[in-house]
């Protein structure tokens, strides 16, 4: 389980909109409405999500 | 260039296409102009190839756009018959021999023929397909229809991250950047891959970019032009918050940082320096002025002027752009993506290198046109950059205004526009106000004797007892700190005292005593002084000086655990009026050092992190600093060393705020910890040569580096023996939690002899390091393994890995000489991971543990000695015992280990 501290400094480190996402997505929000929030299509929210999470647990294992 | 730019920073993205390529379905990367589309999309199709995929690669243009199957043609010949057949014919032309990768670059210029044959071959499974497109960008029908309707799932690919980016520029550079060289270019590049590659060609085309005491840094370049609006290669500043009006405009973060870290009166490096690392330098080049045009494309008038306006200030309300160019032309700008709306409908530039590109293309007449009016047009809530516009425009100055904004850069950290601007105002008749701001900021800019002849000037306008109390109160602070001349400081303060009689004034030079005090190594004093000038009502500047002397002095004295909230009060003064704002870094040194030295390394980093000054120059080397000892505290070496290194590089020559002195005391430490004595020895030698009226608040802590230096080098009982001497300084100067700080070093290095002091200070100095270092000197004096891994769990849950490492590895030894292999090795694989942690980690019990040898303490410390090449003249005078001592100790670590010379020595004792 990680620290929640520590994801948070990960998720600072990622790029702006990555972190956006994955935030937004904690929070419960739907795809369309992570899509409107950043301003992207909504099929693109899934695979940016993908990335995102790999980056994030790059970070983290660091 | 020929330089190679290596695919960093996408290994994550490349593995997600890569994925996408092996499900033979395909994928669509979208993204903005130049962040790295293609290059990823070449990457994975590489691969591809290489599996044995046959790849076929396709590029669409707008010449391509406008003839039918312009983009494939290239990869199928001429095809004949009318559509119905033709598509057919095209797709199996495409897909011919199975197995293909097809990929279609900038798809959204395909011609709707090839969009279509693409399209296809998609439905019909015929081929993998890649495609890229431009964000934004209208593409064909069955180009949207491949994500839209399900077939192929589509990569928003981003900009890179700071720290991709820092990743990319080591390796382009193949070698470490400076973090502000770093952040500075990625602010700039804003993650564009395209853009960053110009900028460090240009960078380093101009000489602009090199390496600087091991790091590639940004350097100022020959002149240091004042304003950047008609420069023919304009200087490049790094985005901000709310405005960047010219290179002298610069600003404040959004909301500024409630308070930056701190100096009690820090005088940060000299203008030069300053100018250097506040305004970046890089060149806008033609091919990069180019690049920037190209991606925003040809501006009609009215749209120009609103990139135009923003270039010299941003961000600025929609009311105001749209009553300076018109309404339509700011919604153009927002639809082409030239400007970001902000939902308070303030309006910014979509990219930093729009304004940097329009300003080198801008006339100095139009610049101080746009200036005035955007002034004008503004209203007055915001001071610094109605100021600062005005400065730079032809409009008759206002001294009134002028002085305020001055006091806002200060507040601000931005201390060569505050002399600016208070040169300007004093220029247009502003009095003893706009003076003393100027004198302030001449003397943490190091400019001590100029801040001395300003300080006088203003002595001259003094009318009240508060007005001379400023000025003496100015004019010791620079006498201390950046003059140096602490006896000049405390005569002038007792001068002050005997000529002021209000009691708010006088307490307000009482405080700045309690931080000279406290600097002195004085700490009962300063407490003292500090606790008197805290009953009064104090100006926020003093306010923040005495916090300074009382979290100082109690922190040193090990009562953390009521420094916290005057801390915050002082911090909060920080933010609140300019002039104490540049102190609150001094306060955030010594918080740090006396939340360190409690054991509260969560704290330590909360601190730090909230000082990070988005402004460059010497505050952010302050920051810098700060970085340094959180890193180090907690036993990342590396991090700590680069930290330190940047600072220091920055801040030397002429630092005379102290900060550069931190740092070397740091890097002694780090340097030293990692098994390299030599650097640490030069890092004490260029200590020694700077000596400031401040380090003696951490006379203690050089000693201690003196320790870990001597232990690196082999020499344990000496090293130990300084542990004890700095334990006496503590002890004399009550300065109980350096006193346990000196303790547990010795505890570290194998001494048990403080168990008995560690237990006694452990009752009453605040904070889990006492106690865990009373505990690490009792398990280790009972020679009791198990306790003492317990022990070394206790120092990892509060962060301190190098204490941590060193108590598992003296378990470690322990288990061995009781022949519990087992644990011993257990143990020993828990030092091993815990210094591995420690970024380079070499200490006397890590390499014991490693490297268990029948030696008596001292039998080992003479033949380290020995092996490392000293003479055994050397060895005795060093340890203070005859030439016939040390031979017999070596004759004897000879005979057990089995060597006759002392390379074989140096051999059994892995000594390189």
């Amino acid at each position: 389980m990680t620290h929640p501290s520590r994801r948070t400094a990960a998720l600072r480190r990622l790029p702006v909109l990555h972190a956006r996402a994955l935030r937004l997505r904690d929070e419960g929000r739907s795809t369309e409405q992570v899509a409107e929030e950043l301003g992207l299509e909504p099929e693109a929210v899934g695979p940016l999500l993908a990335v995102a999470e790999a980056k994030l647990a790059t970070l983290l294992e660091e | 260039m020929g330089r190679r730019w290596p695919l960093t920073g996408r290994a994550e993205e490349l593995g997600f296409v890569d994925a996408a390529l092996r499900r033979a379905g395909g994928l669509v990367v979208a993204g903005a102009s130049g962040v790295g589309k293609t290059r990823l999309a070449r990457e994975a199709v590489t691969a591809a190839g290489r599996r044995g995929a046959t790849v076929r690669w396709a590029t669409a243009t707008e010449c391509t756009q406008a003839l039918p199957l312009g983009a494939l043609a290239p990869l199928v010949g001429e095809v004949e018959g009318d559509l119905l057949h033709v598509l057919p014919r095209v797709v199996a032309a495409l897909t011919a021999g199975g197995g293909v990768l097809l990929a279609v670059d900038d798809a959204h210029l395909l011609d709707g023929l090839s969009a279509a044959v693409v399209h296809q071959i998609v439905l019909r499974r015929a081929a993998t397909v890649v495609v890229t497109l431009r964000t934004g960008e209208p593409a064909p029908d069955a180009v949207t229809a491949l994500w839209k309707d399900g077939h192929l799932d589509r990569l928003e690919l981003q900009p890179l991250s700071e720290d991709e980016t820092e990743a990319l520029l080591t390796s382009v550079l193949d070698g470490p950047v400076a973090g502000t060289t770093s952040i500075r270019l990625s602010r700039l590049a804003q993650g564009n891959v395209l853009f960053l590659r110009q900028l460090v060609d240009d960078a380093l085309d101009a000489g602009r970019l090199r390496p600087l005491d091991g790091l590639w840094q940004l350097t100022p370049p020959p002149t240091s032009p004042t304003s950047t609006s008609a420069a023919t290669a304009p200087e490049l500043s790094v985005p901000r918050g709310t405005m960047e009006a010219g290179a002298g405009g610069r600003a404040s973060p959004t909301a500024p940082e409630p308070v930056s870290p701190g100096h009690a009166h820090p005088a940060p490096a000299s203008s030069g320096h300053a100018s250097q690392v506040s305004v970046s330098a890089v060149p806008v080049s033609p091919v990069l002025a180019d690049l920037v045009a190209a991606r925003m494309g040809a501006l009609p008038d009215p749209v120009r002027e609103v990139v135009d306006l923003l270039a010299l200030a941003q961000p600025l309300p929609a009311a105001v752009l749209r009553a300076l160019t018109g309404p339509d032309a700011v919604e153009h700008a927002e639809s082409r993506g030239l400007v970001h709306v902000d939902p308070d409908l303030r309006v910014r530039l979509a990219h930093p290198l729009y304004g940097e590109t329009r300003r080198a293309a801008m006339g100095r007449l139009r610049a101080c046109r746009l200036r005035g009016e955007i002034a004008l047009a503004h209203g007055t809530d915001d001071v610094l950059r109605r100021a600062v516009l005005l400065l730079e425009s032809d409009v008759e100055p206002d001294p009134d205004l002028l002085a305020e904004a001055a006091g806002e850069a200060v507040r601000l950290s931005d201390l060569p526009l505050a002399v600016r601007l208070a040169q300007a105002a004093v220029a247009a008749g502003a009095g003893f106000r706009a003076r003393v701001v100027l004198a302030d900021a001449l003397s943490w800019l190091s400019r001590g004797e100029d801040s001395e002849a300003e300080m006088r000037a203003a002595a001259d306008l003094a009318a009240d007892d508060a007005q001379r109390a400023k000025v003496a109160f100015g004019r010791a602070a620079n006498l201390f700190f950046t003059l140096g001349r602490p006896r000049a400081a405390e005569a002038v303060l007792d001068e002050a005292m005997t000529t002021v009689s209000d009691p708010d004034a006088r307490a307000a030079l009482v405080a700045l005593r309690a931080a000279v005090l406290v600097l002195l190594g004085r700490s009962s004093e300063a407490v003292l002084a500090a606790t008197e000038a805290l009953r009064a009502e104090l100006p926020d500047v003093a306010l923040v000086l005495a916090s300074f002397g009382l979290v100082g002095g109690l922190g040193v004295r090990g009562r953390a655990d009521s420094i916290g909230s005057c801390a915050e009060r002082a911090y909060a003064a920080g933010a609140r009026t300019f002039d104490a704002a540049i102190p609150c870094y001094g306060l955030a040194f010594v918080h740090v050092v006396g939340l360190r030295l409690a054991g509260y390394l969560d704290e330590v980093d909360r601190v730090v992190q909230r000082r990070r000054p988005d402004i460059p120059g010497p505050p952010q080397l302050y920051a810098l600093s700060l970085l340094g000892h959180a890193a180090l505290a907690r036993g990342r070496l590396a991090t700590a060393i680069g930290w330190f290194r940047e600072a220091v590089s920055g801040l030397a020559p002429s630092d005379t705020s102290g900060f550069a002195t931190h740092c070397l005391l740091g890097l002694v430490q780090a340097h030293a910890l990692t098994g390299d004595p030599a650097a640490a020895r030069q890092a004490l030698s260029t200590l020694d040569r700077t000596p400031h009226p401040a380090t003696e608040f951490t006379a203690v802590e050089r000693i201690v580096a003196r320790a870990r230096i001597a232990a690196s080098e082999g020499a344990l009982m000496e090293a130990v023996a300084l542990c004890h001497e700095a334990a006496a300084l503590a002890a004399d100067r009550g300065e109980d939690a350096h006193e346990v700080f000196a303790l547990q070093t010795a505890v570290c290095l194998g001494d048990p002899t403080p168990a008995d002091r560690l237990a006694e200070l452990a009752g009453r100095v605040d904070g889990p390091r006492a106690p865990a270092a009373a505990a690490h000197a009792a398990a280790l004096a009972a020679a009791d393994p198990d306790r003492l891994l317990t022990v070394s769990g206790t120092w990892e849950r509060l962060g301190d890995g190098v204490s941590a490492a060193d108590t598992a590895a003296q378990a470690a030894a322990l288990y061995r000489t009781l022949d519990r292999r087992g644990s011993a090795a257990r143990a020993a694989a828990v030092a091993d991971r815990l210094a591995s942690a420690c970024e380079g980690l070499r200490t006397p019990a890590l390499s014991e543990a490693a490297r268990p040898l029948p030696l008596t303490r001292r039998e080992r410390e003479i033949a380290t000695l020995a092996a490392g090449g000293l003479s055994n003249r050397e060895i005795a005078d060093r340890l203070v015992v005859s030439v016939r001592t040390i031979e017999g100790h070596l004759y004897r670590a000879g005979a057990k280990l089995g060597t006759t010379t002392r390379s074989e020595l140096a051999a059994v004792l892995g000594i390189e």
